[in-house]
């Protein structure tokens, strides 16, 4: 391999490694009490990250993450100075993220100084420590679960000395079985944790009848299964799958080559009647549909890779404002596709900073309204059948509407009558251009990065932003992104000689002229005792009605015909080129001019 | 026949209190002790079924006590009368022999539900 192919699989992956940290540490922040397997998933990523460094000639590197793995040692025996540790934890790994940065753009080491802080910290706790190599092999060497068979027993939550139970649990069953690792283990025990939940692991399957007994002869435990060991959590998985790394654009190629074959076929699938339909072409449209779906896997990546950088950001900038604030992830293992991600990266960090800048309030204060000190955001990540919705919600003190208007006048952003606003109006102010107070500028060392642009990227992405707030209880924004990427199935009417697409999601029945008693004047249709409100009313040589429901009522739309139904790709509409809120995706198909889709929800 | 129960602890009131808790027929508290090293004599002296053992006492801890007393017998059940925080010492004291453990301060009830779970 060349020097610089090695180069190149050095700084991905010690980025791969950085992605999982961060996301381990932060369930240490959500869990509150360590799972021995964070820890050791840790230990072994800065171990990998320490042996590759120093292969690379990257010593202080290597030095930075030997330094952690040693700190992670420590707080291994000692699970309770975890939380001590933490902040100095994230120093570290954020200083070999940067290093990393550095060394690919050819910089020099720059952390001399986190290094020595560093040092210095973890300086007193190695004295104690005296690592013993052995010890850690030893320790990598049992946490080979496989081939074993998992107690899991559950500790009642009224017990007064919880660890004690699970300690003669622990000693009980080692009586009578080899046991080879449990969580928590007898020193992690000792050391006065409080277990909810214990896990042995033995080698001989156990008799379930007997652990059962053990219930009654211990107390306050309860027996909940004894099965053998397979690997659960979601980081062991990855670890067993094999990856190879593909430059994205290859990807983007295939996806692209994709779609011009799906528009091929939707043309020719059209083009056939039903009696045409042989088996083979429903067999090579089955197929056809399997490769699509796999295609569009291989474009998405876990929502979760966004997220170290935002914890991080958070930290940092509570900091810098002697705030206490955490970051919740709620549902970051849902696959976003790649470019959604990358595109919302900017928009979320600006929304999070803002957050912990303006929304949390000071630890004073936050005592003081009998608010937990720590400040809360939660990001979370969830989909529909249209979207991908991302929440950012604080529990600061919420937007003040006068204070936002205040600021509106002065800026001489409003132009309308202050009274005529509504509510969620005077909140949409922040939106607009030059709103932005100057603290933000300094803040985001003017890059200019206000609301209006994240407004602009989540509209030019063909999604929504949208803004609740309740003062003294937080705020909420919500992003909301359609699928770019995404099959959709939608019906194709014409009206007037031109086409216009329906997504079939809100598409509840097509109906006739003749089925339907229409009231051109009452602007609505009746179809036996339900009243339709019909949209297109004027248009009175429709032959077929498209009744659609969304928001909970339904609308028609009159059409003259009704030329495609199937499945096809949703393009978005340019920002530039959009007219109205009610077209935000179009359908190209061969040989025809793109063709607009209804965004019905903004029809109801 | 009543279970023989003998009382370790160095507090009268605590010793008064699990005296009550087996104020039923079916125990009989044979004696009592003040420290650890009392505890054993008592225990060779009166061959009691149940032990109810405080871990922190003078000249000799419950633990020392526990771990002595075990060697000499088997059978006889030891049960650790402990504080909230003394988790590990419980621990050890289970190490060192005790079959089980109530917690400071208890219901008079407690202490004979615990008791019962190794009576047959």
């Amino acid at each position: 391999m060349h020097e610089n192919e090695y180069r190149y699989l050095f700084i991905s992956e010690v980025r791969d490694h950085l992605v999982e940290i961060f996301a381990q540490i932060n369930k240490i922040q959500e869990v509150g009490v360590i799972d021995d397997s964070i820890l050791f998933d840790l230990f072994r990523r800065f171990h990998t990250i320490k042996g590759m460094a120093n292969t690379m000639g990257q010593l202080k590197i290597g030095e930075l993450a030997h330094m952690l793995e040693e700190g992670l040692e420590y707080i291994r025996k000692n699970p309770h100075s975890i939380f001590s540790f933490r902040e100095a934890i994230i120093r570290g790994v954020n200083a070999i993220s940067a290093e990393i940065d550095n060394y690919e753009k050819g910089i020099p080491f720059n952390s001399d100084s986190v290094l020595s802080e560093i040092s210095h910290l973890f300086h007193g706790i190695k004295a104690k420590l005296d690592l013993d190599i052995r010890d850690v092999e030893s320790v990598l060497q049992k946490k080979d679960l496989s081939g074993l068979f998992e107690i899991h027993f559950e500790v009642d939550v009224n017990s007064r000395l919880p660890a004690v139970r699970a300690f003669m649990l622990l000693r009980e069953v080692s009586e009578r079985l080899t046991v080879v690792h449990s969580n928590p283990s007898c020193e992690m025990l000792k050391k006065g944790i409080r277990p909810k939940d214990i896990k042995i692991y033995v080698k001989d399957k156990p008799d379930s009848e007997w652990l059962k007994t053990l219930e009654g002869k211990i107390g306050e435990i309860r027996f909940v299964s004894s099965e053998l060991f397979h690997v659960k959590d979601e980081n062991k998985m990855k670890r067993m799958v094999k990856f190879i790394r593909v430059p994205f654009e290859r990807i983007e190629e295939l996806t692209t080559s994709l779609d011009e074959l799906v528009l091929f076929w939707n043309k020719y699938r059209y083009s056939l009647d039903e009696e045409s339909l042989n088996p083979n072409i429903q067999r090579l449209e089955y197929g056809f549909k399997k490769v699509l779906n796999y295609a569009e896997r291989l474009r998405t990546v876990p929502a979760s890779n966004i997220v170290p950088k935002l914890i991080v950001l958070t930290e940092n900038t509570a900091r810098s404002l002697g705030k206490n604030v955490r970051l919740v992830v709620q549902n970051d293992s849902l696959e976003i596709d790649k470019s959604i991600i990358d595109r919302l990266e900017e928009p979320l960090m600006h929304i999070i900073r803002n957050a912990v800048y303006h929304g949390i309030e000071d630890k004073e204060e936050r005592i003081r309204i009998g608010k937990d000190i720590v400040g809360e955001i939660t990001i979370l990540f969830k989909e529909d059948d249209e979207y991908i919705s991302i929440v950012v919600r604080d529990d600061g003190r919420g937007m003040n509407r006068e204070k936002i208007l205040n600021i509106a006048m002065e800026k001489g952003l409003l132009d309308k009558d202050v009274a005529q606003l509504k509510d969620d109006e005077i909140l949409e102010l922040v939106f607009v251009p030059g709103f932005s107070t100057l603290k933000d500028v300094d803040m985001t060392s003017g890059r200019g990065f206000g609301m209006d642009i994240v407004r602009n990227v989540v509209w030019q992405m063909g999604g929504d932003i949208k803004i609740s707030s309740k003062e003294g209880v937080g705020t909420e924004i919500t992003l909301q992104i359609p699928y770019q990427f995404g099959l959709k199935k939608v019906v194709v009417g014409v009206i007037r000689g031109f086409k216009y697409a329906f997504p079939i999601s809100n598409v509840r029945y097509i109906l006739k002229k003749s089925d339907v008693y229409i009231n051109y004047e009452g602007k609505f249709l009746q179809k036996g005792e339900e009243k339709i409100r019909l949209l297109n009313y004027r248009y009175t040589e429709a032959v077929f009605f498209i009744v659609c429901s969304a928001n909970n009522s339904l609308v028609a739309i009159g059409i003259d015909d009704v030329v495609f139904v199937g499945e096809t790709r949703l393009y978005k509409v340019p920002y530039i080129l959009k007219s109205n809120k009610f077209i935000n995706s179009m359908i190209v198909m061969q040989g025809i001019c793109p063709i607009p889709v209804f965004s019905v929800e903004h029809l109801t | 026949m009543p279970k023989r129960v003998l009382i370790v602890d160095d507090a009268v009131f605590m010793r008064g209190l699990i005296r009550d808790a087996f104020s039923s027929p079916d125990f009989e508290v044979v004696g009592e002790a003040s420290n650890g090293i009392e505890g054993v004599e008592k225990f060779k002296e009166l061959k009691p079924d149940i032990i109810i053992m405080d871990i922190v006492m003078p000249f000799k801890s419950g633990i020392e006590a526990t771990r002595e007393i075990r060697q000499l017998s088997g059978s006889v059940i030891i049960i650790m009368c402990s504080a909230l925080g003394q988790e590990t010492l419980v621990m050890e004291a289970i190490e060192a022999g005790a079959n089980d453990f109530i917690v400071k301060p208890f219901k008079k009830d407690e202490v004979i539900t615990v008791v019962s779970k190794f009576i047959k």
